[in-house]
């Protein structure tokens, strides 16, 4: 049967029942497309996570200050009895301080590379689901080392949002390239 | 002695900062003027004094022994020797291990939730300078 049949004729109840069907299994194809994202925002620009890569979103913490430690590694933070280190990915990707100091911003508990770590960010805005097909690759004019760590972009409400991949950032840390 | 479940730790300063060392490294201590021959161990290890930091009490020089050599190291007190419950040291976060310029420092240990204060530097005993440059 093709279209034209549907079109010159009343469609069978069977008809719209395989229908039915044909379009939830489509929908069931998008949902497995869907990616979970933590967007947030830092010195004015708009960033996003893969929200599997986000264990936890802390409002408030005591960070602990190590000495020794590269100005981008804030100090330690005490998570229910175990601790994490705080990186602060304005240094890493070459932003500005935000104004304000801590009083808006968060630590998203990430893991990349087989490491935890807290990322001090600015506000988090939203944890959504985006179709897979919504991400456009970076920019082929930025940088490869950067391009690397943000491989893709996306709109949101409008914006421009810079999505990171914390396996790269957190990889590129430990070697000292952060 | 150490008790099932705790580590026992020698507290000392060190540029300003509060360290720590294993307690069966440390055979003996004695108080100084000047840290004299013995190694400064805020050099030792890569602590650099800021203008915040506060020296501590008077200097206190520490006499280690680790595999078989004997070191003198000058740190500052007070000093203090106390038992640490193994739930209270924390192993360095894995960025962290990877960026801390510190040599020989192997743990952490924090301070009581409100308390504002730094959380203490547990190192191991680092090699010689002569020897870290082989």
């Amino acid at each position: 049967m093709d279209a034209d049949d549907l079109n010159s004729r009343p469609i069978t109840l069977d008809e719209a029942l395989a229908a039915r069907q044909a379009h939830a299994e489509t929908h069931t194809e998008e949902a497995e497309n869907l990616l979970k994202l933590v967007i947030f925002e830092l010195a004015g620009e708009r960033f996003a996570c893969h929200g599997e890569r986000i264990r936890e979103i802390i409002f408030q913490a005591e960070v602990y200050f190590v000495p020794g430690c590269p100005d981008s590694l804030e100090g330690v933070i005490n998570v229910r009895g175990d601790i994490t280190s705080v990186i602060r990915l304005n240094d890493l990707l070459g932003l500005p301080q935000a104004p304000g100091g801590h009083r808006r911003s968060s630590i998203l508990l990430g893991h990349g590379n087989g490491m935890d770590s807290g990322i001090r960010v600015g506000q988090v805005i939203d944890v959504v689901d985006i179709p897979e097909s919504e991400i456009h690759p970076s920019p082929a004019n930025l940088p490869e080392h950067l391009r690397l760590r943000m491989p893709g972009i996306l709109y949101f409400a409008g914006q421009a949002v810079t999505l990171l991949d914390l396996d790269r950032l957190f990889a590129d840390y430990a070697k000292g390239l952060g | 002695m150490s008790r099932a479940g705790s580590l026992p730790l020698v507290f000392c300063q060190a540029a300003g900062t509060p360290v720590a060392l294993e307690a069966r490294l440390v055979k003996t201590a004695r108080l100084a003027h000047a840290p004299s021959a013995a190694e400064d161990f805020a050099q030792l290890v890569g602590l650099s004094k800021t203008s915040a930091h506060e020296e501590g009490g008077p200097w206190q020089i520490l006499h280690c022994q680790n595999a078989g050599a004997l070191r003198q190291l000058a740190v500052h007190g007070p000093l203090e020797i106390r038992e640490q419950p193994l739930p209270a040291l924390f192993p360095l976060p894995p960025l962290l291990a990877a960026r801390c310029q510190l040599r020989g420092l192997r743990a952490l240990l924090l301070p009581e939730a409100g308390k504002n204060q730094n959380c203490t530097l547990i190192f191991a005993l680092p090699d010689p300078p002569e020897k870290a440059g082989e």
